[in-house]
């Protein structure tokens, strides 16, 4: 991460940026007034007071709304790892052990994706409150925490994820892949339609789709004050579950990650340097 | 401070690259590797580091077990072939980075470094806009600026001028006196013949003393 050192505050900017650019075009209360809650749904796909529908207008919307994660990914995953690889011998000839290198490095990542959506929300939050009457509500709180630490981790596990495909496939491969996984799990959206009239299978087909866990609109939650805030229509996953299941999703990357940093010859295999 | 490799091979994609390396090296000994291109200098260095793995057979430094007790070597410092450093920053910039990896030496011992190598601490030049004898001194100021206990040399003298080839041998030789292990491979024999205390010859993958060599 010592390239970051130098470019860190290039992190939490380009999240202010994305944040501000993201309530200019996707948060418009109705009567000019507008809950922390439903600008937090907002920004994960909600349209007004309407949850996200599965429309290919909508789901091209959703798509945008994760342009932020993307450039994310191809900066910190692709870029990131095309500067390692340029001397790498040199780095890991000082790496006695390759773990605690590894943990290290993913720690520092995980804290620059944590950053950079926080600053992205905080973008948001101040973009909306210059332009409307921003409303503070207890369930937007949950809400809002919820939205941060399931697109951290998601941020990350890709990031991380574009990293160690680069070791097997060079990173605009890898990056590619990423990136169309995510952009797949939004299309396959589109197939909850055809369940919509069967709330059972449409709450399986939703908890087995990750990129769901995403739209915090189809959310559920125990607390009825998130409950009420949340509405939605559909028999979604709860707040927690989506928590739980992008830090295992993280926490499985990472676990790869490891062995695959431990165990390979990576000078020997260097698909980004064409390398014996 | 002993090296010992017991029967090393590094098979890749079912083609030998090293074959049967038997090695006991020593501290404050120059060992000349000499070998055509593709005779497996490099990959001898990769696996002695720790660099790679082996596909048998054992490398040890004092009784502790390559890829079982440490990744790589704990204390060494490496110079490889078509390796580069970092485009956007300066020389020193390039150090520092790599200093703070381990967080053993200063910047006045970075400065120093460079100065060894015929290099200007103070120069603002990033490393793209280096000539290529300039980028071999500051790749070779990299493995030694740490003052580590083994150095590994891979065509150290390439790409630079008479007055650099007699700096860098000045150096190793300095290296050696103050008891490092300093390896060396080229394909360059006047640089085995003048630095190497000992010497081997490597073809496709196998290492035989030099004295022995057909």
């Amino acid at each position: 991460m010592f390239t970051l050192k130098r470019k860190l505050f290039l992190i939490p900017l380009l999240g202010l940026l994305f944040g501000a650019v993201a309530a200019l075009a996707f948060v418009n209360p109705y009567s000019g007034a507008i809950s922390l809650s439903e600008l937090t749904l907002q920004l994960s796909g909600s349209r007004g007071e309407f949850q996200l529908g599965f429309g290919v207008v909508e789901l091209v919307e959703l798509t945008l709304r994760w342009v932020p994660m993307f450039v994310f990914e191809m900066y910190l995953g692709a870029e990131l790892y095309r500067f390692f690889c340029t001397a790498s011998v040199y780095i890991f000839s000082r790496t006695p052990r390759r773990l605690s290198w590894y943990a290290k490095e993913n720690a520092a990542l995980l804290l620059c994706g944590l950053l950079y959506q926080a600053a992205y929300l905080a973008g948001a939050v101040i973009v909306t409150s210059l332009r409307y009457a921003l409303v503070p509500d207890s369930p937007g709180g949950v809400i809002l925490l919820s939205h941060l630490a399931i697109y951290t981790l998601w941020t990350c596990a890709f990031t991380l994820l574009v990293n160690l495909l680069s070791i097997l496939l060079g990173s605009g491969s890898a990056y590619l892949i990423a990136a169309g996984v995510q952009l797949a799990g939004i299309s396959l959206l589109s197939a909850l339609r055809l369940v919509q009239d069967d709330p059972a299978r449409m709450g399986r087909l939703m908890g087995l789709n990750p990129a769901a866990h995403l739209v915090l609109g189809w959310h559920s939650s125990a607390d009825p004050s998130v409950q009420a805030a949340l509405h939605s229509p559909y028999p979604g996953p709860s707040l927690g579950e989506s928590v739980l299941l992008t830090a295992v999703l993280w926490g499985t990357v990472t676990i790869i990650g490891a062995f695959l940093v431990k165990r390979r010859d990576l000078l020997t295999s260097n698909a980004e340097m064409e390398a014996y | 401070m002993e090296l010992i490799a017991q029967n090393v091979c590094k098979i890749i994609r079912g083609k030998p690259i090293l074959s049967d390396v038997n090695l006991h090296l020593k501290g404050g000994s120059v060992y000349g590797f000499a070998g055509p291109n593709g005779s497996g200098k490099t990959m001898l260095f990769r696996a002695l580091s720790g660099l790679i793995s082996v596909t048998s057979g054992t490398i040890s430094l004092d009784g502790k077990v390559l890829r079982r007790d440490f990744d790589v070597l704990p204390s060494l410092g490496i110079v490889l072939e078509h390796v580069g450093l970092y485009p956007n920053l300066t020389g020193l910039e390039n150090l520092e980075y790599l200093a703070s990896l381990r967080g053993r030496v200063q910047t006045e011992d970075l400065r120093g470094a460079l100065l060894r190598v015929g290099l200007d601490p103070n120069d603002r030049r990033t490393y793209r806009k280096y000539s290529l004898g300039m980028k071999q001194r500051l790749a070779i100021a990299q493995a030694v600026m740490e003052r580590p206990d083994v150095i590994m040399l891979d065509e150290p003298t390439n790409g630079l001028d008479e007055d650099g080839v007699k700096q860098i041998r000045t150096l190793i030789q300095e290296e050696r006196s103050r008891g490092a292990m300093v390896l060396l491979a080229s394909h360059n024999r006047e640089d085995i013949r003048v630095l190497a205390d000992h010497s081997y010859r490597i073809k496709d993958g196998a290492v035989v003393p030099q004295e022995d060599a057909p």
